[in-house]
This record gives C-alpha cells, structure tokens and sequence, in this order.
C-alpha cells in the first residue's frame, strides 16, 4: 500500500516514516483515505500535540478532545491541503487554532498570558555560584561522553526535564528540539516575537542542560 | 582587542548563538572565547547534545484505545 511509500529514514523515530520527510507520498494516501498513513501521522505526532494543546487548555482530556478535533479536521481538510507549507506545519496550525479556540471558550485560556511571567522573570541559564566573581568557572561543566548508552538513558532524563518546565518554555522546546520546527517557524505558531521565541527556547534548553547534566553526574558517581 | 567575553556572559548568548541571530561583535568576541577556554566548549557541547539526544527519541504513541478513537472518523468517512 502507499504506506510502504511514505517509509523513509528519520532519527526522531527509527520505525516511524517522516510525515516531513515525503509529504507528497504521505499527503496522497492521506488524500486516498489510506489508514495506515493517518495512523502514522497519529503515532508520530500524538504525543507532541498533547503537549503542545496543554498550553493553551486547562487539563489533559481538554487536550485530547484538541488534538481528536485537529485529526478530524485533517481528515476534512486533506482536500483543501495546498503544500504552500510542509504537512506537520499545516498540523500544528490547525492543532493551535483549535487549542485557542478551545482555550477561549473555557475562559481559562492561559496562552502565554502566563507568557510575561516566563519572560521577565530573572532567570541566570547557569547557577551563578558556579562562577568565580571574574566570571570564569569554579565550577565547570564536565566533557560529554561519547558513547551511544547515553542517548536511550538520558533522553528519558530530558523528556522528564521538559515536562517539568513552565508551560511557554516546554511548548517552545518541544517544536524546536524534539519535532525540529525553526525559530522563525516557531515564532509563527504561537504568533510570538523570533526574540521572545529564543529566550523562552534559550531558558528551557538551559534547564534542560542543568538536568543532563544531573544526570551525567549521578551516572558517574 | 578591546574586551573579552566572560564564561558568565557566554552561557547567557550561547542560544541566540547558535541561531545564528548573534551580533558579529559578540559573536566574534564568542568565538574567541571558545578557542581558549576548554569549561566553555564543554558546556557548548552539553547544551548541543539537549536538541540532539531529544530528536533521537521515539515518539509516544498513543495507547491502542485512543489511537482506534482517532482512526475511527476515517473509517467511517471512507
């Protein structure tokens, strides 16, 4: 079926085509009613668009009641789908329209009103005892190991890491690093400035630094 | 050259930096940091591994019974 088409090579899932990778492949066989392609823009991107519909709505079935909207409008709007931007673009676009939509009707809609808190807050990315008062380390970062048990164990460190982060910082991290949306793209979705998109990108990848290297420490103790 | 940048101040620019969004002051005032300054490639090095190790992870998918859920409107549609 088309969906042995769509298999391509992506790092982010070793078993999963890239919906980014062959659009045109996924998009006609999305377009031909194909399940097995809509099932695997479900299994790869489920779980993103939870996270990213929790900024914007106040608890998790909201969320999935979201994200269960943003596949029946996939499944209405293949048709009208005109590749002027890639598919999972289109995804989260219709995705957030419906979080904020959403989020508006139960009045308790968050989005990034809680954003100014996130920005001014004064945040150092690194722990300032760590410097020495010329500004040089006292404390430095150890070197990275090179070694491939580090990327199973530690990933499951970080996702803990980004779950812990305050919601504007978590969405920003989430599209940027996990599904490789750019800056200005990013910026774009949540219609938020390229700089504030970077600050709040710049704080959650600090932090999530800071937690592998937690991480490294322990494993080496 | 008139100043250096401090290891305090680069982890505070490192991100605009690798975004290519930094002046070309500090960018060249970062750079050279970096040439002299081992604590500084290493963190470079752990705040580069964050987007590498989580573009590396496989995606969630959902449990069997929110995943029929999802797929049911299409079966229907079609």
């Amino acid at each position: 079926m088309a969906h042995e088409e769509t298999a391509v090579d992506d790092p982010a899932g070793p078993d999963l085509p890239a919906a980014d990778g062959d659009d045109a492949a996924l998009v006609a066989a999305l377009r031909a009613g194909d399940e097995a392609a809509f099932a695997t823009l479900i299994d790869r991107y489920y779980a993103t668009m939870l996270r990213v519909a929790r900024m914007y709505v106040a608890t998790k079935e909201a969320a999935e009641d979201v994200v269960s909207e943003t596949f029946l409008g996939v499944i209405r709007g293949i048709d009208r789908f005109e590749a002027r931007s890639s598919l999972k673009t289109w995804l989260f676009r219709i995705l957030v329209n419906r979080a904020k939509t959403r989020g508006e009707r139960e009045a308790r809609s968050r989005p990034f009103s809680s954003l100014g808190g996130e920005l001014e807050a004064d945040e150092p990315a690194v722990d300032p005892d760590r410097f020495r008062t010329d500004g040089s380390w006292a404390t430095p970062p150890s070197r990275l190991p090179e070694d491939e048990v580090l990327a199973a164990e530690a990933g499951q460190q970080l996702m803990a890491a980004i779950d812990a982060l305050p919601p504007a910082q978590r969405t920003v991290i989430t599209l940027r690093d996990l599904e490789g949306f750019s800056g200005p793209e990013v910026s774009s979705l949540l219609e938020i400035s390229e700089a504030n998109q970077r600050v709040l990108l710049h704080r959650a990848r600090s932090k999530v630094r800071a937690a592998l290297e937690r991480y490294l420490e322990e494993r080496d103790a | 050259m008139s100043r250096e940048m401090r290891c305090i101040e680069l982890v505070e620019v490192v991100t605009e930096w690798m975004d290519g969004a930094l002046e070309d002051e500090d960018r060249l005032l970062l750079e050279a940091h970096l040439v002299t300054c081992g604590s500084c490639v290493a963190y470079v090095a752990q705040l580069r591994a964050v987007p590498a190790l989580l573009r590396r992870q496989p995606p969630h998918r959902p449990p069997a019974e929110a995943r029929a859920a999802l797929l049911d409107p299409l079966r229907r549609a079609h």
